[in-house]
């Protein structure tokens, strides 16, 4: 997930550091005022724990093991703001520390996991939740989802930064870099609404003070059908997949325009090599509705099972450690 | 500079939300310069107890008493306008020094409270400086606090404490995890300390030895309140109360510090052979001699 | 604060923003450079590993750190001529190695070279919010606390475990571990707030460096 230097150009650096600086500072001026003497206890506490967390190895397949990327996870716990600044801070440290991504690109990093992982992650999951009903299951369901949606934004936002990086796409199809991208994150994905979910289930059912409310009300209205909430889901993503999926094409033809009226990198075979592939089928418009829908309905399963009642026997504790 | 200072607290009710009351008309008073030790088993609001005296839970739900309730720190009443001069005059130790050592370096951490003081550098130099020696840890000034050993962790979480120079000092058992060595260290640096001190400790030994008066807390109701001999000595009202008497040391010999009355006739019970170190009770004591708190007597003095 | 105190500081300030500048100036550089520049890439790349041998990092460290770094850049860098179906892309996956390789050991150079504790210090000197810097303090802390925390977790659980695995059991800990761990840091947290509640906190950190022994300051009045 950490984007290395070298894999962005260095203006689109400068740019998503720029939006992170003004999203991170926003965050420190909001604490400044809802938390006050907490903010630092609090953020540093939590970033401690995303960082921790991070550590803990989730194994996957032939040694292979993934982790928590930790944004909606931070936000649901201290909310939004802690939650941009706990996570920007993960980053900092695990580039000073541990020399983990780029320096360059700490920007984009910290714009992908702290501003759309914990704020707009917060944000999904506010809107799941309440649809739902808010209840502890809307709230397990919400943080599901929105782990989902996050880890794939920020894949998708990856390739628009990616290509805007290049000034030529000579020969190169970003639409299949696209889909190689989004169906490897949408295992990611999976693994981090899995991770996210099952925490946050259980910190609900055993200790829900410690979770972030914003309201202190806590009505319980009636929820959104499942069924509905799953229809709604699936047209979505039929409806924003070939949109997603041929944005990158318009920007990719767009790039290929701008670099056309520049007559030192013109090239004749551009646009023949370019219109060859785009003569193809559009098979990715294809791929990316198909990992889309089996995306959300692995979702969809994940946020059922992990939204059921809490029964106390079904998760294993890890043990009574001595303190 | 320290000025001893009494603590009086008063009808104090208190009650963690969705929980049962944690503190129930709680009236007690510690005379300048006094140690007072609460016992009780875990679970009693001996914790919940020494952070009200320190201001630190705002959120006081109402309880019947909660409306006449004060605290009462030297000449100043607990407030939520002077909190910070109550907090200035009471250091309060806490039970796990990690939760209280939260800088890089010892000498950082003892530094903390001197300048939310507002002190100078120089000052706050040497006031740690001081602190460090007094707890006996100067050469560790520049340690990583987490490389320290428990005892060593729990003496610099009293230094941080010392270099604020409060006239009273809250410990939450300051004795626990620690090996004979650390806990005699930490008893050491409460014996010197000439502010009142207010304990809370399993350690019935150190308490034989440091107290002057005990108060036992059960069930967030304070059950007995008397000389530390009496109290420790009477093996009915500690067994009641989930505590046990000291087993290795006589009661009687107890508080060797303090030239005290008449040594109480103890004898011993031989003839059950696992209890056969246990002092049992003389039956010229009253049956009861802590005052019984709950309810205390009307126009008590202030 | 003593002149000759004074001067040390700003002497490390000033090296520290060195350091700094020049590590941003090798990423900078490398990241100008394509595949085909490689006698450029290949120069940076000599000057941040002679960085390396010169600050002293021993050659285990190293090779661990690269172990750890080298699959993940090269996976991103394959992905972009896997998505191809290895038919083009290659030379732009040479490049996003290159440029991050020689970023990679810039960085690590920089860590080597920076202790934590001084970074603070000069982020605090070029106006990074107090905030942020204090909070970052705290994090890196707690960060050994809550390790040693997970390591205690995970040994219970071990020692509960008797070898018996498989894959959803692990994934089920792991996720049952990290939630105690949420549970026990949020708790500490809130005890950590009263601890500095209880010694004065209002929320500003202020930051003190001893002073020298040489000055011993003004009696303090007791």
């Amino acid at each position: 997930m950490h984007i290395p230097d070298g894999f962005l150009s260095t203006p689109v650096c400068l740019a998503t550091g720029a939006i992170s600086i003004a999203a991170v500072g926003y965050s420190v001026y909001r604490l400044k005022h809802s938390l006050a003497d907490r903010t630092i206890p609090l953020a540093g506490m939590v970033s401690a724990l995303v960082f921790t967390g991070q550590m803990v190895n989730f194994p996957v397949l032939m040694g292979t093991s993934g982790h928590l990327v930790g944004g909606v996870l931070a936000a649901r716990l201290v909310g939004p703001w802690a939650g941009c600044l706990s996570l920007t801070l993960v980053l900092f440290v695990q580039r000073f520390l541990f020399a983990d991504g780029g320096l360059l690109a700490l920007g984009a990093n910290v714009f992908h996991m702290a501003v759309v992982g914990a704020m707009g992650g917060y944000a999904i999951q506010a809107v799941v939740t309440r649809l739902l009903g808010r209840t502890t299951r809307a709230s397990v369901i919400g943080t599901v989802v929105a782990s989902w949606i996050t880890v794939m934004l920020a894949a998708f936002l990856c390739c628009l930064e990616f290509a805007l990086s290049r000034d030529s796409l000579r020969g190169f199809d970003l639409g299949r870099f696209l889909v190689l991208m989004i169906l490897f994150h949408a295992f990611i994905g999976i693994g981090e609404s899995l991770i996210s979910g099952g925490i946050i289930r259980m910190v609900s059912f055993r200790r829900p003070d410690l979770l972030y409310q914003s309201e202190p009300s806590r009505v319980t209205r009636p929820g959104f059908p499942t069924a509905q909430g799953l229809l709604i889901a699936l047209l979505v993503t039929i409806c924003l997949a070939p949109l997603a999926s041929s944005l990158p094409d318009g920007l990719d033809s767009a790039i290929q325009q701008s670099v056309s009226v520049r007559p030192e990198v013109d090239s004749p075979s551009l646009f023949g090599s370019y219109e060859g592939i785009f003569g193809e089928t559009t098979w990715h418009v294809w791929s990316v509705i198909l990992s889309g829908l089996i995306g959300t309905l692995v979702v969809f399963a994940i946020a059922v099972i992990l939204g059921r009642p809490y029964s106390g026997s079904d998760d294993t504790t890890p043990g009574d450690p001595s303190d | 500079m320290t000025v001893a200072a009494l603590i009086d607290v008063r009808r104090l009710g208190f009650r963690y939300t969705d929980g049962p009351p944690a503190l129930t008309d709680i009236t007690f008073r510690v005379e300048p310069g006094e140690t007072v030790a609460i016992l009780g088993p875990s679970g009693a609001g001996k914790s919940t107890l020494l952070l009200h005296i320190n201001g630190l839970l705002p959120s006081r739900l109402p309880t019947e008493h909660s409306d006449e309730a004060t605290i009462t720190v030297g000449d100043l009443p607990l407030t939520s306008a002077n909190l910070n001069a109550v907090r200035e005059k009471v250091g309060l130790l806490f039970q796990n020094p990690d939760d209280q050592l939260f800088c890089p370096t010892v000498a950082r951490d003892v530094a903390f409270g001197p300048l939310n003081l507002g002190l100078s550098p120089e000052m706050v130099t040497a006031r740690v400086e001081r602190a460090l020696a007094e707890v006996g840890l100067e050469s560790f000034a520049d340690r990583d606090t987490m490389r320290l050993s428990m005892g060593e962790r729990k003496r610099a979480c009293l230094a941080g404490l010392l270099a604020c120079h409060p006239d009273c000092l809250v410990l939450d058992e300051p004795f626990s995890n620690l090996d004979p060595r650390g806990r005699q260290q930490i008893a050491s640096i409460v014996r010197r300390f000439s502010g009142t001190t207010l304990l809370a400790t399993h350690d019935l030994d150190l308490v034989g030895d440091l107290c002057d008066r005990v108060l036992v807390l059960d069930s967030g109701i304070l059950c007995a309140d008397g000389e530390t001999r009496t109290i420790l000595s009477n093996q009915s009202l500690m067994e009641k109360h989930g505590l046990s008497v000291p087993t290795c040391r006589d009661p009687a010999t107890m508080n060797t510090e303090k030239p005290s009355a008449s040594s109480p006739n103890v004898t011993y019970n031989s003839d059950s052979g696992s209890e056969d170190r246990l002092p049992i009770l003389d039956h010229n004591l009253p049956d009861d001699p802590a005052v019984p708190l709950s309810r205390p007597p009307d126009g008590a003095p202030a | 604060m003593t002149d000759n105190a004074r001067y040390t500081q700003t002497r490390t300030f000033h090296g520290s923003v060195a350091k700094l500048a020049a590590s941003l100036a090798i990423v900078l550089a490398a990241c100008s450079l394509s595949w085909e520049d490689w006698p450029a890439t290949g120069a940076l790349l000599a000057l941040a590993l002679a960085g390396l041998a010169v600050s002293g990092m021993p050659l285990a460290e190293l090779a661990r750190r690269l172990a750890l770094f080298s699959p993940v850049v090269a996976l991103l860098a394959l992905s972009i001529p896997l998505s191809q179906g290895f038919s083009s892309g290659w030379s732009l996956a040479a490049t996003v190695a290159s440029r991050a390789t020689v970023s990679f050991l810039a960085g690590l150079w920089l860590i080597h070279v920076l202790p934590f504790d001084e970074m603070l210090l000069t982020l605090k000197r070029l106006r990074i919010p107090d905030v942020c810097i204090s909070t970052l303090s705290f994090m890196h802390r707690n960060i050994f606390v809550l390790w040693e925390e997970t390591r205690r977790i995970r040994t219970a659980r071990k020692a509960r475990r008797f070898g018996r695995t498989d894959r959803l059991d692990e994934w089920r800990a792991a996720i049952g571990l990290i939630a105690t761990l949420v549970i026990r840091s949020l708790d500490r947290g809130d005890r950590i707030h009263r601890a500095m509640l209880a010694r004065g906190w209002d929320g500003h950190f202020r930051h003190w460096q001893k002073v020298p022994a040489s000055d011993p300051g003004p009696v303090e009045p007791s």
